[in-house]
């Protein structure tokens, strides 16, 4: 990462502070005001000591009575409206940016979700633009203050005396001299305390993990033995560490001990000689403290700087990520479909020159039932995907209806397909809410006819709540063939004319086996269904086997003609099949 | 508050002496910036001899000279240490004496800053001292008691949730802990030393300081009690959001199918807004406790300066009292604010100690009984008679009234669908778990009367998975069998065909493993695993779904070994792949935790539903996914 593509990113993400702008600068005049507000107090208090007590000016205590309790009214007025305008600008700014990752989330191809990974995105939309927005607002508003704080304390304490005040500078690099002294010992103590902390950490997952194993093998005693023993070191790093860091701690409390030692004096002493009022002297150790701090808030910018810029191009690896499937300019509304879906010449490829599939051609009647048989990895799900639009083909073209998909609004393509996935997600929401997921507005006898076409009605009867029962952590848990019920509930009260169904490939008890077999014989009368097939029944049952092999269509046809077929891949994989079995058999009775 | 008093008197009483060091020390720094403000106050009325001017210019000197002398008889306390009181004290001094005296001021206050440096330096070391302690001892407790804990507690709390608990609860311990105690007392020190202060300096000044304080405390009490509700509601709304926006990356591929982006972004957004509102009001109400407070502070001490000053006009007060007063004021502020938090954070540590008790008070179920007995041999006949269990008593029951007995020597495969209760039914044979009803025989023993580590070295289990550690292959082996010979464990290596392997390596045995077996093929870590398992030459074998990681031709390979290996051995193999049960000398067919079938290969595909499904699914698994036609249905 060099500069100038920090700058480059920095400027993508300036439309959205943009909007922000004027308020942004209101909120920075603000406090470079409250800043130097923050400066006076000791300066009244100088006043109050010199000229009034000492200097015997009586009448101007009231006066600066006056003043000096105005400052805390104004300040605190003004520090109000200074934070409304900045946490008003920064909850905006992250609103906004989540906002439009989001948005643009939704429009990704899945190819970006199957790169990244769900903590990845997560990270993305949460804790980095967590850390864009503490870094825009607070840390430039740390930033001007510290900056305004170091130079006015230091030209104020130079204007009351400047020999005190070349002893100030004389004693930074002193204190900066501490800090960075112990930064990199604690720093590396630190390191070294996490990596202990971590084998800690992994020890203890393995042994939790693999808590059986212990259990099986006896080893509980080594097993505290040597979690003591990684403890123990974790312990001395820290403890290490934390001599470290009272070893800094001290050397705050020395350098800025000697700093107001030698101030107080020499102030003292030129309160002796008359060179300085003593008020001055109050005055200035005030400022020396105030100069001190900003300087190592300001050194560590750097680091905090660097730490926001990985946030920024995190976030714009989402932001820039090509959109790959949209609606194409004047896209139409497709109608209805009755379901007659054509695979014309179909090529595409995840990674280029790799092509998964290769020249699909395949006709489709409306209310055929197709099952899509194959290895793994041979293309099926595929398919499947570019008929939900998922993906675009990099050749050919899928038309339903003899409408070409890419022309047509994607929502009224998705509506119009069912689909049923292997491991069916649900929501942590009420079961109705997520039957009702893809049709909200249906009725509740809608509901019930597809909870009962799915076999998952009595079933939902029988939870706590019924229909209104949750889902997921902090409802019930599921199974798999459970939830695959209701994901074919879920698809049917859409009603949708093409329906695509991922079977389970794990097996099921055998009353869910029996179940799903049902639902899916209920689901699929009337439908042009695609079914990635993984059960006899089902591929006996299809109106059209297509038996795919390396992104090609081998064979088409029905159970009956492709064993006619003789010298076919389907009668093949069934001969290997049989001979499989027969060389078990044989090895069985050795 | 019950376990606070147990968790001080397990944990905290040990390191009592350091604990009250620590806690002296901290009443001791607490009186820093007090006695700073003497020094100064010193400094202004004895050395630099600031006395207040009347308006009159010309009298002024007698005038601070009367005055002085009225002050040093009206304020006894204030007057210096005894070799100071000199008579010269009350009289203007020249100025090298002046001089002379600010020199001593300096070596003074040099001194205290060297000492509360150093003391700071004690402090802070011995905080992190005491507290890491704790930790380490709370950790090591968990840990143990984790160790001696039942299975059913791990299947009831997640692995995250354990860790959790070990490592950040605990480690929130330590931060919070030692802080409270010790800055608490610091607080406390610190408000007392203040009153009598500024009692002591001016007693109606004082007086009028302690009305200012309240208002600042309740001030900063109604603030904090909406901080705290508009936060947590802040933080419910976010990690609401959290989950959802997570769900919906999962689901993203539902999300899309029924075209439902623009909902769930208006959905999202609403939820962002929530967000957005919490914030904004949350920081506004930070703002305004903080802008208050020091509206308060700020006033109130501007109003007592003022009043002061009029003191010292009227000859009642020092200057130096004045401004020692002043500082006094303002660093009893902080420490009073927070004293009105100790309750919060004394609450929020309870939550954790009681968490970590929770752990620690667990019940151990499984334990030896009395008179357990030690068994040297074991034949290796195994009957389950009427055997349920269930996790507990609102629970369905994960395995069902299972009987059928094993004859020594032979094998049985365990099959049926996932979540059907297999690996449970093998880990009651360990113990891991014990029968809700029916018993579990060995040989002639119920094992339960059986002593737990008698029992486990007559069983070994390959697990899954084989679970390997860095270290040697020695230490793998010799892995929970403590005082095996270098002869066990070369023959146990041999048995699984490993010791070739071995020998041609350089380093022979003592060759090193890498973390998770990384250096070594599936096949050999399998081989790996059989040998540890095989080192105590167990009677009876458990085979976890051992070889459904390995690709066709390892497999066979070890299938070969594993029918040497299990020759003369009462085995257990749960598998998925019927080609690996057929191999076995009885199958028990496990549907829903019934047994549903109980037989060999041939008997069981005519007899038993489960079994012939399972049949032509696991072809097909073999195959990956080949379009298939078992003969029988065509």
């Amino acid at each position: 990462m060099n500069k100038a593509t920090n700058t480059e990113n920095l400027k993508k993400l300036l439309p959205f502070v943009k909007p922000y702008f004027p308020r942004l600068m209101g909120g920075l005049l603000v406090t470079v005001l409250l800043t130097v507000l923050g400066m006076t107090p000791p300066l009244i208090m100088k006043y109050i000591v010199d000229e009034v007590v000492v200097g015997g000016n009586w009448s101007l205590l009231e006066v600066l009575l006056v003043v000096s309790i105005s400052i805390p009214i104004l300040s605190a007025g003004m520090r109000v409206m200074n934070t409304f305008a900045i946490s008003y600008v920064s909850h905006r700014l992250i609103m906004d940016l989540r906002r439009a990752l989001y948005g643009r989330l939704l429009k990704l191809p899945m190819r970006f979700y199957d790169e990244m990974g769900t903590g990845k995105i997560m990270s993305r939309l949460m804790s980095d633009v967590a850390t864009v927005r503490s870094m825009v607002t607070m840390r430039v508003l740390g930033i001007v203050t510290d900056f305004i704080t170091f130079w006015v304390a230091m030209f104020l304490c130079l204007g009351l005396n400047w020999k005190m005040g070349v002893i100030l500078i004389v004693l930074l690099p002193l204190y900066l001299m501490n800090y960075f002294g112990w930064e990199t010992p604690i720093r590396e103590s630190v390191r070294a305390w996490r990596t202990k902390m971590d084998r800690v950490t992994s020890g203890l997952q393995e042994r939790l993990s693999g808590v059986t194993l212990v259990k099986a093998y006896g080893r509980e005693r080594k097993e505290n033995r040597a979690f003591t023993e990684e403890t123990h070191e974790s312990l001395d790093q820290a403890m290490t560490t934390a001599i470290y860091r009272a070893g800094y701690n001290s050397g705050v409390w020395a350098v800025s001990g000697l700093r107001n030692t030698i101030i107080f004096c020499t102030g003292c002493y030129f309160v002796i000689t008359g060179e300085m009022t003593y008020g001055a002297v109050m005055a200035f150790l005030s400022y020396a403290q105030r100069m001190f701090e900003p300087v190592l808030n300001l050194t560590q910018m750097a680091m905090q700087l660097q730490t926001m810029m990985v946030s920024v191009e995190r976030i714009l690896e989402v932001l820039e990520f090509p959109i790959e499937i949209y609606d194409k300019k004047g896209a139409t509304v497709m109608p209805a479909v009755e379901g007659r879906v054509t695979f014309e010449d179909i090529w595409f490829e995840y990674k280029p020159g790799e092509p998964v599939l290769k020249g699909i051609n395949l006709e489709v009647a409306a209310g055929q039932m197709v099952a899509l048989v194959g290895h793994t990895g041979c293309g099926k799900t595929t398919l499947t995907s570019l008929l939900m639009r998922y993906f675009d083909p990099k050749q050919g073209a899928i038309k339903i209806d003899g409408y070409d998909i890419r022309n047509v609004n994607l929502r009224s393509l998705r509506t119009q397909i069912g689909q049923v996935l292997q491991d069916s997600v649900m929501f942590n929401i009420s079961i109705r809410d997520n039957l009702l997921y893809g049709r909200p507005h249906a009725t509740e006898a809608e509901l019930i006819a597809a909870a009962r076409i799915a076999e998952i009605h009595e079933f939902i009867l029988r939870t706590s709540d019924g229909y209104d029962t949750l889902l997921g952590e902090s409802g019930i848990k599921f199974s798999v063939g459970e939830k695959q019920r209701l994901a074919i509930a879920r698809a049917v009260l859409t009603d949708p004319a093409i329906l695509i169904l991922d079977e389970a490939t794990s097996s099921l008890d055998s009353l869910s086996e029996a179940l799903i077999q049902k639902a899916m014989a209920n689901v699929l009368k009337g439908r042009t269904s695609f079914v990635i097939a993984h059960r006899l029944s089902t591929i006996v049952n299809a109106d059209l086997i297509v038996v795919m092999d390396g992104g090609e269509i081998v064979e088409v046809g029905n159970h009956q003609s492709l064993l006619e077929n003789e010298f076919g891949k389907y009668r093949q994989l069934h001969q290997h099949q049989f001979s499989g079995q027969a060389f078990e058999e044989i090895e069985i009775a050795r | 508050m019950n376990s606070l008093r147990r968790f001080i008197k397990l944990y905290i009483q040990p390191y009592w002496f350091r604990m009250i060091m620590v806690m002296v020390m901290a009443g001791i720094t607490s009186s820093y910036s007090f006695l700073l403000g003497f020094i100064s106050k010193l400094t202004i009325d004895e050395i630099l001899q600031l006395r207040p001017a009347e308006e009159v210019a010309s009298d002024a000197r007698i005038n601070s000279l009367i005055q002085s002398e009225k002050h040093a008889r009206r304020d006894p306390q204030n007057i210096l240490p005894h070799d100071w009181q000199d008579e010269e004290m009350s009289a203007t001094k020249s100025r090298t004496e002046k001089i002379e005296w600010l020199w001593w001021i300096f070596i003074l206050y040099l001194v205290v800053r060297t000492l509360f440096a150093t003391i700071n330096w004690f402090y802070n070391y011995n905080i992190s001292f005491v507290g890491q302690r704790i930790v380490f001892r709370i950790r090591l407790d968990l840990h143990q008691k984790i160790q001696k804990l039942q299975m059913t507690f791990f299947d009831r709390q997640q692995t995250g949730k354990i860790m959790s608990r070990i490592l950040d609860d605990v480690g929130l311990l330590q931060s919070e802990v030692t802080t409270t105690f010790v800055q608490t007392t610091r607080h406390i020190a610190s408000v007392l030393i203040g009153i009598v202060v500024l009692l002591s300096i001016d007693v109606k000044l004082a007086l009028l300081a302690f009305i200012a304080l309240p208002i600042y405390i309740v001030t900063y009490k109604v603030f904090q009690r909406a901080i705290s509700s508009t936060f947590s509601r802040y933080r419910e709304t976010y990690a609401d959001t959290y989950g959802i926006l997570e769900e919906r990356v999962k689901g993203i591929r539902v999300v899309l199918s029924f075209a439902r982006e623009k909902r769930e972004f208006r959905q999202f957004f609403s939820r962002l807004s929530g967000i957005f509102r919490l914030g904004l009001k949350s920081n506004m109400l930070n703002v305004g406790l903080s802008a208050t407070c020091s509206l308060v502070s700020g006033i109130a001490s501007a109003l007592i300066f003022y009043l002061g000053a009029l003191q010292v006009r009227g000859g009642l007060m020092s200057v130096g009292d004045l401004i020692y007063f002043n500082m006094s004021m303002g660093s009893l502020f902080v420490p009073l604010v927070a004293l009105t938090n100790v309750n919060a954070v004394i609450q929020q540590m309870v939550v954790v100690i009681a968490r970590v008790f929770e752990v620690l008070d667990e019940d151990v179920l499984i334990g030896d009984k009395p008179d357990s007995v030690n068994l040297a041999r074991v034949h290796g006949r195994v009957r389950f008679k009427h055997v349920s269990f269930r996790y507990n008593e609102a629970g369905d029951y994960v395995l069902r009234d299972l009987n059928f007995t094993v004859k020594p020597g032979t094998s049985v495969a365990v099959v049926g669908p996932s979540g059907a209760g297999k690996s449970t039914l093998v880990s009651m044979l360990m113990r891991l778990y014990e029968p809700t009803e029916g018993e579990v025989i060995l040989d002639d023993y119920n094992i339960q009367d059986i002593k737990i580590s008698s029992l486990r070295t007559h069983i070994s289990m390959v697990p899954q998975e084989p679970v390997l550690f860095s270290g040697t292959i020695v230490d793998n082996i010799r892995y929970g069998r403590e005082g095996t010979t270098a002869e066990q464990i070369m023959e146990a290596a041999k048995s699984a065909e490993l010791h070739d392997y071995i020998i041609s390596l350089p380093e022979k045995y003592e060759a090193r493993v890498k973390e998770r077996g990384s250096n070594l093929s599936g096949g050999q870590k399998q081989r790996l695993a059989f040998a540890m398992a095989l080192v105590t030459n167990p009677s009876i074998l458990i085979l976890d779904d051992t070889t459904s990681a390995l690709d066709a031709k390892t497999e066979a390979k070890i299938q070969v070994t594993l029918d040497r290996i299990m020759n003369g051995r009462t085995t257990f193999v749960i598998t998925h792949r019927i080609s690996t049960a057929m191999r076995a000398d009885r199958i028990l067919v496990l549907d829903n935790g019934r047994m549903v079938g109980w037989g060999r290969h041939v008997d069981l595909l005519s007899g038993c539903d489960v079994y012939r499904r399972l049949h032509e699914q696991q072809q097909r698994a073999q195959h990956e996914s080949d379009p298939h036609l078992a003969h029988s249905s065509v």
